[in-house]
């Protein structure tokens, strides 16, 4: 595996341990989605640098359903801030019996 | 909610239909993500705490899960220059994509979303999402299926059939006991998927119609907590009885249509010589059996002259059984009839001649 | 074949149609006239399998226990008359309903000619009996009942499944015929042993084996006149039947399993009749005595000797009757003073003398006294397992005296003493329940005549 491809590979691990371990406000959870997302598009963007396809329909793809994603995330964001008063995950406890 | 009904049907239709027709990952990727956007608004429908709270712990898993999959074609991109679902030929790649499919269809070490999120929303969605939406990450298990590690499924089957049975045994949600059955039933499709991925297709089918006529009916009958099942017989009869054929065929006792793809399994598995997984498959699947005779008690051994402790919702309406239900516990009850003698009658045709 | 069997499913879409004047007239008559036509299958020259179709047939091991099933049917229906009369009418005909779908899955069960399905006709027979126990049981602890029944059953059949469908993979069919002509060859490893104990593991769970038998006098206790009727009568049988067709495929070789069973059926007999002789529940005694019983058809079926299934089959018969009309009277003393303390039920036959000569027919039968098919039975089976091992006598010597024993306990505890003073009004005795007596007393009585109509060597 290449130096870039190990780096990103680790970016994203780190990005999915944050957002498995810390479960302190819905931001963060959605920065470290957000994080991920985009090790993901730099990973493929410079794979098609690498493998020399000039075309960039791939990671420009999934940099547009990336950017819906998050955009999602922070309509329920706004929505729980509304519900709930707040936005910590810790909130998030109506359904647990 | 009327204008944008139609745009959120019309997404969750072509986004399947993508799953169906493509093998390429980063399409497949795409459709998963436009199908998960296009639940949402199904999911938060009201804009009520649980309903918020279900579709943000929806949100969070299914973005995981997506994030993951595309995680595994980009490594395998990287590794063998190939993004076809079906070439998925690097190792560490291959285990991330079928973990990265039990997070999305909800299987043991990440089942915790599932009655959660079920228990947050309207019934009729939760067909939606206890059907249709496992249809996607299914078919992709089905791509990789030759490729798939036999002992990671049957490890990961097993532990959903006796974890799912376990926590049913002390909920009285009903939403929570469907999608804990959700759960065990998806034990029964993964088990199989690796040696006959058509029987674990033809298991989700039969699945699939029995808990749409199990919601449904559960649904008109207004029901959330299996205290309110103790006035249906006495509200709606005919309604109860179809209630108790589509629990009994979940549960997969012979005569019904729920025990086929068990018999089916079973019989797979034995001539793959995993008779213990079998075994186990089949004890602990007696758990989920105890939670829906609870129901199944509840519903239908309670009823009058003998008393209950339950005072009777008037404000609640008469529940009406419709043509939709009617026909799909007609598929749950007649099927095994038909396949059965079908079964017997061709096995014998084999061993005389 | 396909009389009995249509005539029994068409019971089922009659049943809810029918106005509710003759809710109980007609099908009562309608299984009367089933139960002609079932007697017509009986043929007792004929040893061979007598099929149509390759799915289905009947022999001689299966075809009393058909007949007998079919006779059960119109007994339930008069015997649960008198306590379904305040439920409302829908009920009535669920009721109903349920009794022919039990006896559409019990005449499955006795044709299947392939074990898959026998075992599936095995399996469908829990649902309609769960109905009955849980829902027309009479107090809250049926729910219980109906738990420990169901459990105990398919936990015990989940073995049997893997077993049948390993015989298929490893046989490549499943017809009852075809495997009793190839036996199973090198198969000595102890795989193997498991692989016979698995199958063998739910019979006697059905049957039910002294160790695994608590479902049953929890079952008959908390179930309806009905389901306690049936339970006795056919559902036990199917335990004993299928034992009976299961032994004949047992190699040889795997002999190993059997005397541990063997040794604790009929220690299981001697101790559930000891058990008899300490109850104070009366129905909660005819359970045990039934559990004692079939213990010496199981102990006599592992034998596996010339003479075991003649005597099993007419000891199975005969205890089907035998017991079903223990519960009927049973059920007359509950519906007069509404206890079923054999303390609280004495001195009946001050009240209701006729029933008493009934009782006393029953408890003769019960207890295998010389000329009825019950002593023809046991004989039989205690010949063969004294054949098997002189030891035996011992067991089961004492098990015939202390049946004896409690058979009488049971009858001069119910009919002789003096009368408690609530039950000093007493409603007399109808026709329908003599009749009931009747058909019961009938059948045994013909046999002993010639009981060669059940199992001709």
């Amino acid at each position: 595996m290449s130096p870039t491809g190990t780096t990103f590979m680790f970016s994203f691990i780190i990005c999915t341990i944050g957002l498995i371990m810390y479960h302190t406000h819905l931001l963060s959870t959605l920065l470290c989605l957000e994080g991920m997302m985009l090790s993901i598009f730099m990973a493929l963007t410079m794979l098609s640098l690498d493998l020399h396809t000039s075309s960039f329909i791939l990671p420009l793809t999934v940099l547009t359903l990336s950017a819906c994603e998050a955009g999602v995330g922070l309509a329920l964001l706004v929505a729980s801030a509304r519900t709930h008063n707040t936005a910590s995950l810790k909130n998030l406890n109506l359904l647990q019996c | 909610m009327p204008l944008s009904q139609p745009i959120i049907l019309a997404t969750l239709t072509i986004t399947t239909l993508i799953f169906l027709l493509s093998t390429h990952l980063v399409l497949i990727w795409v459709a998963l993500e436009l199908n998960t956007l296009a639940i949402l608004p199904l999911i938060a429908h009201k804009s009520h705490p649980r309903a918020i709270e279900a579709s943000t712990k929806y949100f969070l898993t299914q973005a995981m899960a997506s994030a993951l999959i595309i995680f595994s074609g980009t490594l395998n991109y990287e590794m063998t220059g190939s993004c076809q679902i079906v070439e998925l030929t690097n190792l560490t790649s291959m285990i991330v994509l079928t973990l990265a499919l039990f997070i999305k269809v909800g299987l043991v070490p990440f089942h915790f979303w599932v009655p959660e999120v079920l228990q947050g929303m309207s019934t009729t969605a939760a067909i939606f999402l206890l059907t249709w939406q496992k249809l996607g990450p299914l078919i992709m298990l089905f791509l990789i299926s030759p490729l798939i590690n036999f002992e990671l499924t049957s490890v990961v089957a097993t532990l959903s059939s006796l974890v799912a049975g376990w926590m049913g045994l002390n909920q009285t949600q009903v939403r929570k006991l469907m999608a804990l059955s959700s759960i065990a039933q998806m034990a029964w499709i993964i088990v199989i998927i690796k040696y006959a991925p058509s029987l674990a297709i033809l298991t989700f089918y039969i699945y699939s119609t029995t808990i749409s006529a199990t919601l449904l009916t559960l649904d008109k009958m207004s029901t959330t907590s299996i205290k309110y099942l103790i006035i249906s017989f006495s509200k709606s009869p005919i309604t109860t009885t179809i209630l108790m054929i589509s629990l009994l065929s979940l549960s997969g006792l012979p005569p019904l249509a729920g025990f086929m793809p068990k018999w089916l399994t079973i019989n797979q598995l034995l001539a793959e010589k995993a008779i213990w997984i079998a075994l186990l498959m089949l004890i602990t699947s007696l758990l989920s059996l105890f939670f829906y005779l609870r129901l199944w008690y509840n519903s239908s051994s309670t009823m009058p002259p003998s008393t209950t402790n339950t005072t009777r919702l008037w404000r609640k309406s008469t529940p009406q059984s419709n043509f939709t239900i009617n026909l799909l516990t007609m598929a749950t009850t007649t099927l095994l009839l038909s396949t059965t003698l079908m079964k017997a009658i061709t096995k014998q045709e084999y061993s005389l001649g | 074949m396909l009389k009995l069997l249509l005539a029994t499913f068409m019971l089922i879409p009659t049943t809810p149609l029918l106005p509710n004047k003759i809710t109980w007239l007609t099908p009562t008559t309608y299984s009367i006239i089933v139960t002609a036509l079932a007697l017509l299958v009986l043929n007792p020259s004929d040893i061979f399998m007598n099929t149509s179709g390759p799915a289905l047939g009947s022999d001689q091991l299966s075809t009393p226990l058909m007949i007998l099933s079919c006779w059960l049917l119109p007994l339930m229906l008069m015997a649960s008359q008198n306590s379904m009369l305040k439920t409302p009418a829908p009920q009535n005909h669920t009721f109903i309903t349920i009794l022919a779908m039990l006896q559409f899955t019990l005449l499955m069960t006795f044709m299947a000619l392939d074990l898959m399905l026998f075992y599936i006709s095995f399996e469908a027979t829990l649902i309609p009996t769960l109905i009955i126990i849980s829902r027309w049981g009479a107090q809250a602890d049926r729910l219980n009942a109906g738990i420990y029944f169901l459990f105990y059953t398919i936990t015990s059949s989940i073995p049997l499944m893997i077993g049948i469908l390993m015989i298929y993979n490893l046989k490549g069919t499943l017809s009852i015929l075809t495997l009793q002509l190839t036996p199973m060859t090198g198969l000595i490893s102890w795989t193997d042993t498991l692989l016979w104990l698995s199958i063998l593991l739910a019979f006697l769970v059905k049957i039910p084996l002294y160790g695994l038998h608590l479902w049953l006098p929890k079952a008959h206790v908390e179930a309806p006149i009905a389901g306690s009727m049936v339970l006795a009568a056919v559902l036990l049988k199917l335990g004993g039947y299928g034992l009976l067709r299961v032994v004949i495929l047992l190699t040889e070789q795997i002999n190993t399993i059997y005397p541990p069973i063997l040794g604790l059926a009929l220690w299981g007999a001697l101790m559930t009749s000891l058990i008899c002789l300490r109850q104070t529940d009366l129905k909660s005694l005819i359970a045990y005595s039934s559990v004692s019983h079939m213990a010496l058809v199981t102990a006599a079926i592992l034998t596996r000797n010339q003479l075991t299934p003649m005597g099993s089959m007419i000891l199975m018969i005969a205890h089907g009757l035998t017991s079903s009309m223990l519960f009927c009277l049973a059920n007359f003393s509950y519906e007069r003073t509404h206890t079923r303390t054999l303390l609280a039920m004495q001195g009946m036959q001050l009240t209701t003398p006729t029933l008493t000569s009934w009782w006393f027919l029953a408890s003769m039968m019960n207890m295998a006294l010389p000329p009825t098919i019950n002593f023809v039975g046991e004989l039989a089976l205690i010949t063969s397992l004294f054949n098997w091992s002189e030891t035996t006598l011992l067991l089961t010597g004492l098990n015939s005296t202390i049946t004896a024993i409690y058979t009488l306990y049971m009858f001069s505890s119910t009919q002789q003493g003096t009368l408690p003073i609530h039950t000093l009004i007493l409603s007399p005795t109808q026709t329908r329940e003599h009749l009931l007596m009747l058909l019961h007393t009938l059948p045994s009585i013909i046999l002993i005549t010639n009981p060669r109509l059940i199992y001709h060597d």
